[in-house]
């Protein structure tokens, strides 16, 4: 029969599995000894009571709000490590509390848990930040980097909003109350964004943001509300009833101005911009627009006017002729009756006729003159003279 | 009228001049008009300066 036999490192490896899969997620409590802070950040020491005692070690990459030193109580939250070079087993302090303070850690989750489940954190009842908030109410220490981190952050992002400030306790007795207080004149006040916060510091020193008066507070709020307490790693209670967590007072104050004095500036340039760029196209289209009608216009016009025209000088022409036509058949008209007028006159008219003309000494006889003057009278036919002799004259009625 | 107000006036024309069915008179009108309120706008912003106002603490 052959014995099961390992390495110590297959041992160890067992073993490493083992503990740490069965020691995860625990939570002890304990007196420091041999407290050691390590050049490097890391921190070593026991945890002990009088019958036991655990070897532990706190990474510098933890976070940790006191200076522990031996003789401390403390509550820690960790998990067992297994360091097979030396064979050790030691408790990793995720983090750790003085004693008292861990009382608040429960309170703290109590809270929590009993407030989530009066649905206090659910998105439903968030408020949206508006998009221009131009009166923005903070409560904070007037002595805090916090209120200096938001009212900087505002002038540098946008100046054109006012501040609320209202100076408020945020650490130790009555801190809680004056919160409520100052939610409850903020809400009244005009602003329409309210920033509560404080920097970082301790559980302890954070705890008023962990009371209930001022989840209820919060949970009550008609305007927006923005919690900004600590660092990034803080959470209280505050931050999770509030419409907006921010991480930093900072952070709060850009939540606080959606919408930066540059951005609207670019904005409005782009406006102007695209509206110039638009206008000046619309104003070339009618440009081009009225030249082509004009263009048009004119040369119609003008031609027609030299058709007008030449109409009317055809029509001139027309007429001219007309009434030169006329005239000049009138003139023919007067000439051809003045020529037979003319022609009547013609006393050798009536000789072609075969009557004949009396001539007394050069004068033609009319019809004025009687012939029993005369003795020799002259009378013309046609073509022949004859000379004569006048024997008798006798009345006209007995012809 | 307040800076918002202007800048939502602004928006407005933009929109109106940006749909183009629009008389050129009108046009010429609401370019004026947004010219003259952006411009104003940024002098608002560029002049702006933090206001703090301190609520009383009781």
């Amino acid at each position: 029969m052959s014995e099961n036999i390992l390495t110590i490192t297959e041992l160890t490896q067992d073993i490493k599995l083992v503990l740490e899969d069965g020691f995860y997620d625990i939570n002890v409590e304990g007196e420091i000894s041999n407290y050691k802070a390590h050049s490097s950040g890391h921190k070593y020491f026991s945890l002990k009571d009088e019958n036991a005692q655990i070897s532990c070690v706190m990474w510098r990459s933890r976070a940790l709000d006191f200076n522990p030193k031996d003789g401390d109580k403390i509550n820690a939250k960790g998990r067992i490590t297994v360091y097979p070079q030396r064979g050790n087993y030691q408790f990793d302090v995720l983090s750790m509390n003085q004693k008292g303070v861990g009382d608040l850690f429960i309170k703290f989750e109590k809270l929590k848990l009993k407030l989530k489940n009066k649905g206090y954190f659910d998105q439903e009842h968030k408020i949206l930040l508006p998009t221009l908030p131009m009166k923005i109410g903070v409560a904070t220490s007037p002595s805090g980097a916090a209120v200096k981190d938001i009212i900087s952050t505002l002038e540098r992002r946008f100046p054109l909003a006012s501040i609320y400030f209202r100076p408020t306790l945020v650490q130790g007795d009555g801190a809680a109350s004056d919160i409520v207080s100052a939610i409850d004149e903020l809400e009244k006040s005009e602003c329409e964004v309210i920033i509560i916060g404080r920097g970082g510091g301790s559980l302890e020193d954070l705890w008023c943001f962990n009371e209930e008066i001022v989840a209820e507070r919060i949970f009550n709020c008609k305007k927006v509300l923005i919690s900004a307490v600590g660092h990034e790693t803080d959470f209280t209670i505050a931050d999770f009833v509030a419409d907006y967590r921010a991480a930093t007072p900072t952070a709060a104050a850009e939540l606080a101005s959606p919408t930066t004095r540059d951005y609207l500036l670019e904005g409005l340039s782009s406006y102007e911009n695209t509206i110039t760029t638009n206008l000046s196209k619309l104003l070339k289209y009618y440009t081009e627009k009225i030249d082509y009608i004009i263009g048009d216009k004119t040369k119609n016009t003008i031609e027609s006017t030299i058709y007008n025209y030449s109409q009317f000088l055809d029509d001139l022409q027309l007429s001219m002729n007309k009434g030169l036509n006329y005239n000049l058949k009138s003139k023919n008209q007067i000439v051809s009756s003045f020529l037979n007028n003319i022609k009547n006159l013609n006393p050798h008219l009536p000789l072609e006729k075969g009557y004949a003309l009396l001539r007394q000494k050069g004068h033609i006889i009319d019809n004025k003159d009687s012939l029993d003057k005369y003795k020799y009278i002259d009378i013309i036919r046609k073509n022949e003279l004859a000379l004569a002799t006048i024997k008798k004259i006798l009345p006209k009625e007995i012809f | 009228m307040i800076f918002e107000e202007k800048i939502k006036k602004i928006e407005d024309l933009v929109t109106k001049l940006e749909s183009s069915e629009e008389t050129l008179e009108n046009q010429l009108k609401y370019y004026e008009e947004a010219m003259k309120l952006s411009k104003e706008c940024k002098k608002y912003l560029e002049e702006a300066e933090q206001k703090v106002i301190n609520i009383s603490q009781n």
